[in-house]
């Protein structure tokens, strides 16, 4: 498995976590390029169907980026994030599904390293889980 | 040379210059901010976290209404207004002419680095010889900053090529051959030298390159070089790709015309190094507070991890020592926000590691005002940090540990040992450096601390009319008193560029007057800057609120899209296959043309792209390059020539997401086409923005005829809106009619009486008394209010006239205008020719009787102003009530000012300070109790000056200049007892007498006094404010204050647009404060109004009307109040004008009724199958 590279898809939040992954860029933090990036506005408009279409779709994880708690431009949408990918991974669990393949991680936007941190042991994560059986569960 | 009248200059960068800037250019103004330093934003860019939310938030004074524009990013990594040029390496040096029309020259120092060809690669900084301190994380106070006109005074972080590896000790050896000159001295790497030897430890001045970046994604993101240090070896010359370092450039001068300046130059902190007692500079684990910062931060030196400077071990212990250089003999004054941060610092250090011990060793805990005091209540309690009142001597180092030992003197007399890992000075707020100089050569006068000089009852003006000022050069204080300043220095800044030029002569120096009134010779002309009513689309409101328009809806033709891969020179196209990704990208679906350019940021490369546009007819633009914050608009810009329209264009930042963080490049390629991909297939879905096209009322209420409430209404009245004055009681100036005097001003009845009488006499201004708001409805730009109004007649009542004392001459034969309208009203007037003013104000008085009780009145405005105030707490204990000779200190002063009080028999007066506060019922501080203790302590001792004076307090809050006023009042023999909450003072009457006894428990000791006279410091509460809040769907903190969408950042406003607070009813202030924020509410509203129509929205919510079911789900979760339930079809609404983009209705929306334009779930599903395939 050790050649396995997944497919990460992140959402992040435009105000800090996008910005954390441009300071990190900024800063020549070196991290594997599986996590692809989506800009949102805010991790609160993160449909848990995002979620669950990426995982579908051949995703081997999915990441959602958001400004850490309190800091959220739009006030609290990252706390709306925060129970609604709760109880997401509570519905996937009792499904069966992968729950541990959907991160989310609180990233201000100064917080570059931090950023790399993640991109690197989720990475590393996924690897060592291999892929996703949720992938191309979508034809089935 | 620009000459463009009605420019405003805002001399410096920081916060509050930030944000002065921005509320101008929201108010449709140019305006010039510049800086010496080469990059904007201060101290803040310094500082992660603010309390009292720990957090940043500094994007929530980004504009909320036309947000589009400009409100798209961080607001630490972008400025982008069109109507905002920065200008960073710049100074103010003359300023000649009047106000209005202002001729100032600048001075631009050598831009070694031409920042628009700089691309920020970082390549100069690889080959440069050179390393000097880091002056970000080691602030100028440990490296003297060189001059500003010889050398950018400010620099940066290095390029780190790997993240958080401190220095080896050969870059320290190279540090201390860094050529040094006078200027810099102590040399700072003196402390790298006394590591302990054979230990890592931990450089807080980390090294950088002499050319480099303050720190990384600055403003503007473009290299500059420390000439100081420079060796001009030139091999930056040689290894920039884009050729933009000329080691040659010289300063330049440039004039422009401008019509007011505002200086917020801001402060620097203390230097401690010249207190040896602390061992600053000598002692590595010494550290100032902006370094503790620093040390706390993920960008920092330490990478975030608290190690300590001397060998890199955890720090354990930390001691905070407040009050380093301020409130001592030299510096008598208070730095306003040392307490704040020190208890910030303390809790994010916990939060780091929460077994870390943290003591913050104080003389006064000043968390005065709304939310500081449940601040300090959480530091103790929440998170276990120490308070120790005492103030320290000195600190001493072990030699072996390098520990540090604190001795202190207790209050009792004692000293106390201590030992601690790590030391921080909690170091005050001193005037800026340059900000002497720049005071002279403007002609503005300073105090005696080098602060800019202002009067309590202008807080924003300088002693040079025209000049105006806010920020921390004004006075030390925290973000959110200079954010209050900034608006109100932006509010006075643009009234002024309405004068007429020429019809009022320089030099005049401020009279203390407190308000801005146009009289008659400089009638105000129509704002400039605002659509005249007549041009403006014709939409109306249908249903309050809701825009009757369509929304346009996609381009029928199949689209056509242009895909742009910027190289970089090299940059982006060294780990990444470029002609790959151009060639996979001409594959895609709808892309007519993809092609690679050199530098899209050059304009040549710039205007290749937009003919290329516009030769395919391109009408959606892809565009693969680096971080989009300053990049983005200009492409916006230039591709609107080609007819791509804003929304059209998308950019992917390949070179700090891919080519820089990646070393694979076939992996790296293949991300970048994914993400390519990803844009594609977004913009195939984009919908054009909608036009703001709906008008919006120019009409202001005000609610409350306070002090506060006048101001504000004068202000606007300045601005040229028509304002409501909305007055609960029968007259004028509310509380402010029973203050006498203050501390900076012993006749405050005058300057009150000035402030009402301008009211009276200002056409703008229609003063409803006796009148009630009871309901509000509608939104920002379109709100109908009702009032309920006493319809008699209105004219000056007796009591007024007594409560705003003698000195009124004809004012009171002035109008108010009456509420129920006399025939000859200026607003009836306008009514009924509602377009012949370029302000309409739309009346309509409901169909009441003139007589008889219950008249209603509803008025259209665009925008409502609370300031409802406050009063005086009355209290329940200390036999209040009981006795006569207690009394309030609002009371206590009425007595000192009435006749023969010098007769009475009144030789001792105990005062209690916190009488009902600061405790578990009303957790906050009143903030003006202790000036009003200090002021009528004064007064008494200049009546009789034998009389005895005792203030039993907690913590005595003069802030700020207030403290000479506590340091006099110590001199003149005025005693000061402390208590704590836990034993209050014991008041009883005995035997005809009082008797106050406490323990002070400092001194250890029992006192015992028999006053004459009690006076409670009991606190303002706010007034009854529910049924207003609920009119308006506001929310009321556990204390009755209304809350504000944001402590820090945004003082004056709610979530809720349109509606702005000032004064008590946002939560105690004094006069000073209260004017200030009834100027910041002025502008706050200027700001929403100013360009008389909707902006477009470009991200925005919609409803699929067949879809809705109308649950109101949505509605629930607004939290901008931008979702309205329209009664007729049962279905939900968007007031676009309130709509933030945020997405969150669409996410609980359960029939996918909501979609986010710019962002709806076709969309995402697009890019993630783009990003996934
Ligand atoms: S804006 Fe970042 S999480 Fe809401």
């Amino acid at each position: 498995m050790s050649d396995f590279e997944p497919k990460i898809v992140g959402f992040f939040c435009n105000w800090c976590t996008a910005t954390a992954a441009d300071l990190a860029g900024t800063t020549r933090m070196q991290y594997p390029p599986n996590i692809r990036p989506i800009r949102v506005m805010c991790s609160g408009t993160v449909d848990p169907v995002y979620v669950i279409r990426a995982l579908l779709n051949g995703a081997d994880a999915v990441i959602v980026g958001g400004c850490r708690p309190g800091d959220c431009h739009y006030v609290s949408g990252n706390m709306k994030a925060r129970r609604r990918m709760a109880i997401l991974k509570t519905i996937m669990k009792s499904l069966g599904l992968a729950e541990d393949r959907v991160w989310l991680r609180w990233i201000s936007a100064a917080e570059g390293p931090k950023f790399a941190k993640i991109a690197r042991e989720m990475t590393e994560e996924i690897r060592k889980k291999g892929p996703s059986e949720m992938a191309g569960a979508w034809e089935a | 040379m620009t000459s463009e009248q009605g420019t405003i200059l805002i001399v410096g960068a920081g916060v509050a210059g930030v944000r002065a800037a921005l509320e101008l250019a929201q108010a449709g103004r140019q305006v010039c901010l510049i800086d010496t330093a080469p990059n904007i934003g201060g101290t803040l860019s310094q500082l992660d976290n603010q309390f009292p939310t720990n957090h940043c938030g500094m994007c929530k004074m980004l504009p909320t209404l036309g947000r589009s524009r400009v409100a798209e990013f961080c607001l630490r990594r972008s400025l982008n207004h069109p109507n905002i040029t920065v200008m960073p390496h710049t100074e103010l040096t003359a300023l000649e002419g009047w106000p209005g029309a202002f001729q100032v020259t600048l001075r631009k120092a050598a831009r070694y680095v031409d920042p628009a060809r700089c691309t920020a690669c970082g390549v100069c900084a690889q080959v440069c010889p050179v390393e000097i301190p880091d002056a970000f994380n080691a602030p100028s106070a440990r490296r003297k900053a060189p001059s500003p006109d010889s050398t950018p005074p400010m620099a940066a972080v290095p390029i780190v090529p790997s993240q958080g590896t401190p220095s080896s000790p050969g870059t320290a050896a190279v540090a201390l051959r860094t050529p040094d000159s006078e200027l810099r001295t102590p040399n700072p790497n003196l402390r790298i030298a006394e590591k302990t030897p054979g230990v890592a430890g931990v450089e807080i001045t980390r090294l950088r390159k002499a050319i480099g970046i303050r720190y990384p994604l600055a403003i503007p993101n473009a290299y500059s070089i420390d000439m100081q240090a420079c060796t001009k070896c030139g091999a930056c010359v040689e290894k920039c790709p884009t050729r933009a370092i000329d080691l040659a450039a010289r300063e330049s001068t440039a004039t422009m015309q401008v019509g007011a300046v505002v200086l917020s130059t801001g402060f620097d902190e203390f230097d401690p190094a010249p207190l040896g007692q602390f061992g600053y500079g000598r002692f590595p684990n010494v550290v100032t507070s902006i370094e503790f910062e620093r040390l706390l931060s993920g960008m920092g030196p330490t990478g975030g991890a608290l190690l300590r400077p001397s060998d890199g071990k955890p720090v354990k212990t930390i001691a905070f020592l407040q009050c380093v250089g301020s409130r001592e003999r030299k510096r008598d004054f208070c730095s306003s926000a040392c307490c704040m941060y020190a208890m910030k610092e303390a809790m994010l250090a916990k939060d780091l590691d929460s077994t870390i011990q943290a003591a913050v060793f104080f003389m006064d805990m000043r968390a005065f005002g709304r939310e500081y005091h449940k601040y300090y209540e959480r530091a103790k309690k929440e998170y276990g940090v120490e308070f120790v009142r005492c103030r320290v001597s000195r600190v001493r180092q072990r030699a072996s540990t390098k520990d540090l030992e604190l001795s202190a003197f207790m209050a009792d007399g004692n000293i106390t040992k201590r030992e601690f890992d790590l030391v921080v000075l909690s170091v005050g707020q001193t005037p800026s450096k340059g900000s002497a100089r720049l005071l002279e050569t403007l002609g503005v006068q300073a105090n005696e601390w080098g602060f800019c000089r202002t009067s309590e009852a202008s807080p924003v003006r300088t002693s040079r009319e025209g000049v105006f000022v806010c920020g921390s050069l004004a006075g030390p204080k925290d973000i959110r008193d200079s954010m209050t300043e900034a608006c109100a220095a932006a509010a006075e800044a643009a009234s002024v560029g309405k004068l007429e030029v020429g019809t009022r002569k320089s030099e005049q120096v401020s009279d203390g007057s407190l308000f801005r009134v146009p009289t008659s010779d400089f009638q105000v002309p129509s704002p400039n800057f605002r659509v005249p009513a007549s041009t403006l689309p014709k939409t109306g409101h249908a249903q309050a609120g809701v825009s009757c328009v369509p929304p346009p809806s996609a381009p029928s033709h199949k689209p056509r899209v242009g895909v742009f891969v910027c190289a970089c020179g090299g940059e982006i196209g060294r780990k990444l296959d470029t002609g790959k990704l151009v060639e996979w990208s001409k594959m895609q679906r709808d892309v007519e043309l993809a092609t690679e350019l050199g530098y899209l940021c050059f304009d040549d490369d710039l205007k290749e792209m937009v003919e290329a546009a516009k030769s395919q007819a391109i009408d959606r633009v892809a565009i693969a390059a680096c971080v989009p914050y300053g990049f983005k608009a200009k492409f916006e810009r230039a591709l609107a020539d080609a007819g791509v329209a804003p929304e059209f264009v998308r950019v992917v930042n390949v070179r700090e997401h891919v080519a820089w963080v990646h070393d694979d490049v076939a992996a790296a390629t293949e991300k970048a086409t994914a993400l390519v991909g990803a844009a594609i297939a977004q913009l195939r879905y984009e919908l054009p923005s909608i036009p703001g096209s709906e008008q919006l009322d120019q009409g202001v209420v005000v609610v409350g005829g306070g002090l506060c409430g006048m101001a504000c209404a004068s202000a606007l009245a300045a601005l040229g809106f028509d304002v409501h004055l909305v007055e609960k009681g029968k007259t004028l100036c509310g509380n402010a009619a029973d203050i006498r005097h203050t501390l900076d001003n012993p006749d405050f009845a005058t300057v009150l009486n000035r402030a009402r009488a301008d009211i009276e006499s200002n056409k703008r201004v229609h003063v409803h008394l006796e009148s009630e708001v009871v309901a509000v409805q509608g939104h920002v730009g379109g709100f109908v209010s009702t009032l309920s109004v006493c319809s008699k007649p209105r004219r000056p009542q007796p009591e007024w006239r007594s409560a705003c004392s003698d000195a009124q001459g004809g004012a009171d034969e002035r109008r108010v205008a009456a509420s129920d309208g006399a025939s000859d009203s200026p607003a009836t007037q306008i009514s009924s020719v509602p377009h012949a003013s370029p302000l309409p104000l739309r009346r309509d008085v409901a169909a009441a009787p003139p007589e008889g009780e219950g008249t209603t009145l509803e008025i259209k405005h665009g925008a409502l102003v609370i300031a409802t105030g406050g009063r005086e707490h009355v209290p329940s204990s200390y036999l209040f009530g009981k006795d006569e000779r207690i009394v309030t200190q609002h009371a206590f002063e009425k007595m000192l000012f009435e006749p023969g009080f010098e007769k009475r028999d009144i030789k001792s007066v105990v005062m209690i300070q916190c009488v009902e506060s600061r405790d578990e019922k009303r957790p906050y501080c009143s903030r003006i109790c202790c000036s009003q203790a200090l002021k009528n302590a004064r007064r008494l001792r200049e009546l009789k000056p034998d009389a005895q004076v005792v203030v039993l307090n907690r913590d005595l809050m003069s802030y700020g200049f207030r403290e000479q006023w506590y340091t006099k009042a110590r001199d003149n023999g005025v005693s000061f007892v402390r208590y704590e909450p836990e034993r209050k003072p014991e008041v009883s009457a005995k035997e005809g007498k009082l008797h106050v006894s406490v323990t002070d428990p400092y001194v250890a000791a029992d006192f015992t006094f028999e006053p004459d006279l009690l006076v409670l410091s009991t606190g303002v509460e706010p007034n009854d404010t529910a049924p207003l809040a609920r009119a308006l769907g506001l929310e009321l903190d556990c204390d009755g204050f209304f809350s504000e969408a944001e402590v820090k950042f945004r003082p004056q406003d709610f979530l809720k647009e349109g509606v702005f607070v000032c004064g008590l009813a946002a939560g105690p202030c004094g006069i000073r404060e209260a004017l200030a924020q009834a100027g910041s509410a002025a502008q706050r509203v200027v700001a929403a109004l100013a360009q008389g129509t909707t902006h477009p929205a470009r991200v925005v919510s919609e409803v699929n009307e067949r879809r809705c079911a109308g649950c109101e789900m949505c509605i629930a979760m607004c939290p901008y109040s931008a979702r309205v339930k329209d009664p007729r079809k049962r279905i939900a609404r968007v007031l676009e004008a309130q709509c933030q983009g945020c997405g969150v209705c669409a996410t609980v929306c359960p029939s996918g009724a909501t979609k986010i334009r710019g962002l709806s779930d076709k969309q995402v599903f697009a890019a993630l199958d783009a990003v996934l395939t």
